[in-house]
């Protein structure tokens, strides 16, 4: 019997986000405060009462489809291939000698969150074929789908949620242990979890771990802003954790971090880095945000907490990221959690005031960014909080901290329920 | 390395909640495919499918006791399901301190009525769509976002048995299932949990993924064969699969605490192989390959030569080349022994449930190992050249059987293959 798995060492990561292409891009936005967030814009859908979105932009999109083989991309999204380029980008920093790495020897762990397909334009042939000017008709849309090409003959695989696995073993040649894991927020968390099993049990050597996702679909659009969980003044920006917080803004992109046993990886001449820790994980009673105040949320944080082994005594070295994904009621309860769970004096952040809420790949974002935090010992502020909804906990606020932390701790509380706890350390 | 053991199941299909209930009326040869007259209404060429009528919805909803409003479809099959395994375990008013959930779905999109309310917000001329006047005309309901997640049902399992210590949500297209029961064991097997509920759930009879897997090809487009009928795995005259939904869940527990409470294995899950082919994106190596080393890697992760084999459980879809790739690769694996090997499809009864039926397949291979049953393959007469040679049992029979192995094979390249054995 073993409470978690040991940990893994992150030799590559990749990214590709509303700050473009790369973890460094992600990293220097945040030190120096830059949003990414813009005005709704898409290529088909007009909307003024959703204020704002974090797209990624053209050139990173650009690149990304660039990055998929010509004959695979009719069956693709394009979040897989955003998540196809950040493996591509985890696999060169690596330093792995790819053609020596047999292909069965690779694992890769996928996960998608909200996705873009299928969607209204699945069937634009066939609802404009069927529309007569007195709405649709449903038989005939039937039949124009089906018999009369009306409809993306590929809309199954772009639909399902092994997409971004398919695309990336297809292009990257992994033929090892796979998985792919739709957890919404924290489907990157799954993916994380299934990662360091495979090490552990020695099923591969290398574990990618590729989430992505995106809110670009109307139905998802539409019912998130119904729900009451969305921005619509886009003056006030997304405000984690302050009292002008007023709803979140949503975002897209993928994140990729490359894991391997320290051991190994200590073999081929890699020293330092950086160390994930299983993940901990807690389900919600409920996702109705109306109940949130249940005291099953602040267990289940702690129990979140506690499944990290108790390496949160070691209180002087920790920072926290945090979620903050500026909803009043979900950020009340984060600040009330964060409270109880932490010890005094631990420094917290988050990026979500710069990046939005991300699906899947948020959660992935937040552990990528701590590495870089341990790297450079500089702790990135809550971008725009002025009024903390609880001031005794110790924001970081205005300007970036210098810090001397072994460890941080990644925290996340996705829309459906499921909360996370990561921790990242310094490897000696 | 803790054994792993199966100590309940639950399954629910189109009329049936039981997993006993669907093992006899499979034993009996019934198929669960029938035409819905809502599916003809629509215009489908093919109506026939196994979908979960209005009774059996009642009967499910009557056991989950008061319904949450984000509950959606998947989320109450998967509780019926579940609590039916959760109970066959005797699990019923124990706790579980380290416990988890994996389970498979697909997602649960929106259908016709809801994408006609869009499309009258949609400008085709300009490709635009005025989002905000379909956000004013009300056009979603408050629970709508949950619904469709496919997390919300491992949500709702996790806290309704108290299983928080470990959660995995898959969705690996046909092989989710399987892949979902392959890491609960996997997870019991390093001594991570003592106790998983794994399985899936699927509820995918509505128009837009029969028309997503029509028009790529997967489905029988109802032009040559009808109803019970279009299901046949193996047989020459296949032509594609017939959608189905249901739910099953299987009890895995590692044997040492099956053992201090007392409980009776049904079955072992002894070997596991979750790999991907990276080959092509709709269909495997056309020789079998692939799907042969998939197999071999789950006998070898549960020490097994094929020698020890005595009944396969086929993902046998129905469709022209999945089941020519799987017969050849189960003849690269098991030689001139295969002939001697009884195989079981079960979707050519249940049809293909896609996430779910690799659940529902391994929950019908332990009830095989626990009755030392065999069941039948509707619809078998005559093989097609790659299917020759192989042992299709076409009605229920006893046999002596040790272990079996249970194929998942799935779109994107990713399969899955478990190898479950006697208690």
């Amino acid at each position: 019997m073993i409470n978690a798995l040991p940990p893994a060492l992150v030799t590559g990561i990749g990214a590709v986000l509303p700050s473009g292409l790369g973890l460094d891009a992600a990293w220097d936005c945040w030190q120096t405060g830059q949003s990414r967030l813009g005005a709704f814009s898409s290529d088909w859908i007009d909307s003024r009462r959703i204020a704002g979105y974090g797209a990624v932009p053209q050139e990173a999109r650009h690149a990304s489809r660039d990055a998929v083989p010509h004959k695979l991309r009719r069956f693709g999204t394009e979040p897989s291939y955003w998540a196809v380029h950040a493996a591509g980008q985890a696999m060169a920093a690596s330093g792995i000698e790819w053609d020596a790495l047999p292909e069965t020897r690779r694992g890769l762990f996928t996960g998608q969150g909200d996705y873009t397909s299928p969607n209204i334009m699945s069937l634009q042939r066939a609802l404009t074929a069927s529309d007569q000017g007195e709405g649709v008709d449903l038989s005939s849309l039937t039949s124009e789908a089906l018999y009369r090409r009306g409809a993306d003959p590929f809309m199954s695989i772009k639909g399902l949620a092994n997409n971004a696995l398919a695309l990336i073993s297809l292009t990257h040649r992994f033929r090892g242990p796979g998985a792919a894991f739709v957890q919404n927020e924290s489907a990157g968390i799954g993916a994380l979890q299934q990662a360091l099993l495979a090490l552990h049990t020695g099923l591969c050597d290398a574990a990618l771990v590729a989430v992505c996702g995106s809110y670009m679909e109307p139905f998802t659009l539409a019912e998130l802003w119904r729900r009451g969980l969305l921005l619509e003044d886009g003056e006030r920006g997304l405000r984690s954790f302050d009292r002008q917080a007023a709803g979140t803004v949503l975002a897209e992109g993928a994140v990729a971090l490359l894991l391997e046993r320290p051991g190994c990886a200590r073999a081929r001449g890699v020293e330092g880095g950086v160390l994930i820790h299983a993940p901990g994980g807690f389900a919600a009673p409920r996702n109705c945000l109306e109940d949130l105040a249940g005291s099953g949320f602040e267990e289940g944080y702690r129990q979140a907490l506690g499944r990290l082994g108790g390496t949160l005594a070691n209180a002087q070295e920790l920072a926290v990221v945090a979620d903050g994904r500026g909803i009043p009621v979900l950020d009340g309860l984060e600040c009330r959690q964060l409270a109880a769970a932490l010890p005094d004096g631990v420094p917290i952040t988050s990026p979500r005031p710069l990046f939005g809420t991300i699906p899947a790949a948020g959660a992935l974002l937040d552990v990528a960014l701590a590495t870089r935090i341990l790297a450079d010992g500089r702790l990135p502020p809550v971008s725009g909080l002025t009024g903390p909804l609880a001031p005794q906990l110790d924001w970081v606020a205005g300007a970036p901290r210098q810090v001397d932390c072994g460890q941080v701790l990644c925290l996340q509380q996705g829309f459906s329920g499921f909360h996370s706890a990561v921790l990242v350390t310094r490897h000696a | 390395m803790e054994d792993v053991v199966i100590t309940g199941v639950g399954a629910v299909s189109a009329g049936t909640v039981g997993a006993d209930c669907l093992f006899r009326r499979l034993a009996e040869g019934q198929s669960l495919i029938r035409p819905w007259s809502r599916l003809s209404a629509l215009g489908f060429g093919n109506p026939s499918c196994v979908f979960i009528d209005s009774e059996t919805w009642l009967a499910v909803d009557a056991r989950l006791g008061r319904l949450e409003p984000e509950w959606g479809p998947q989320t109450r099959l998967a509780l019926c399901a579940a609590t039916e395994a959760w109970q066959h375990a005797g699990l019923g008013a124990q706790g579980v301190e380290r416990g988890g959930v994996f389970l498979a779905s697909n997602k649960h999109t929106f259908d016709e009525i809801q994408l006609c309310a869009l499309a009258r917000h949609m400008n085709w001329e300009r490709e635009r769509l005025q989002l905000d006047d379909f956000l004013l005309a009300g056009g979603t309901c408050p629970e709508a976002y949950f619904h469709k997640q496919q997390d919300q049902a491992a949500l709702a399992l996790a806290h309704r048995f108290g299983l928080q210590a470990s959660h995995g949500a898959h969705g690996e297209a046909c092989a989710a299932g399987a892949m979902a029961i392959g890491a609960a064991m996997q997870s019991i097997r390093a001594g991570l949990i003592d106790v998983a509920l794994a399985g899936a759930a699927e509820t995918m009879c509505n128009f837009m993924p029969l028309v997503a897997f029509s028009v790529v090809g997967a489905l029988a487009d109802g032009e040559h064969l009808q109803g019970g009928e279009i299901s046949r795995p193996f047989d020459e005259a296949r032509c594609g699969f017939v959608m189905g939904e249901g739910s099953a869940f299987l009890v895995l527990e590692s044997a040492s605490h099956a053992a201090r409470r007392g409980a009776h294995p049904l079955a072992r899950v002894s070997g596991f192989a979750g790999l991907l082919e990276a080959c092509r994106i709709t269909a495997s190596a056309d020789d079998g390959s692939e799907y042969a080393r998939c197999m071999r890697d789950a006998l070898q992760d549960a020490g097994l030569s094929p020698d020890a084999i005595d009944h396969i459980n086929a993902h046998g879809t129905s469709t022209p080349t999945n089941d020519a790739c799987e017969a050849l690769a189960v003849k690269q694996i098991f030689g001139a022994r295969i002939a001697e090997i009884p195989i079981t499809a079960n979707k050519s009864a249940l049809g293909h449930s896609l996430a779910n039926s690799g659940a529902v397949e391994a929950v019908l291979s332990a009830l095989t190992l626990y009755r030392q049953t065999l069941l039948p393959t509707l619809n078998y007469q005559h093989a097609c050249s790659p299917c020759s040679g192989l042992d299709i049992v076409t009605s229920a029979r006893t046999a002596s059987i040790r272990s079996v192995l249970s194929n998942s094979f799935g779109f994107g390249g990713a399969n899955a293959c478990l190898v479950l054995e006697v208690a």
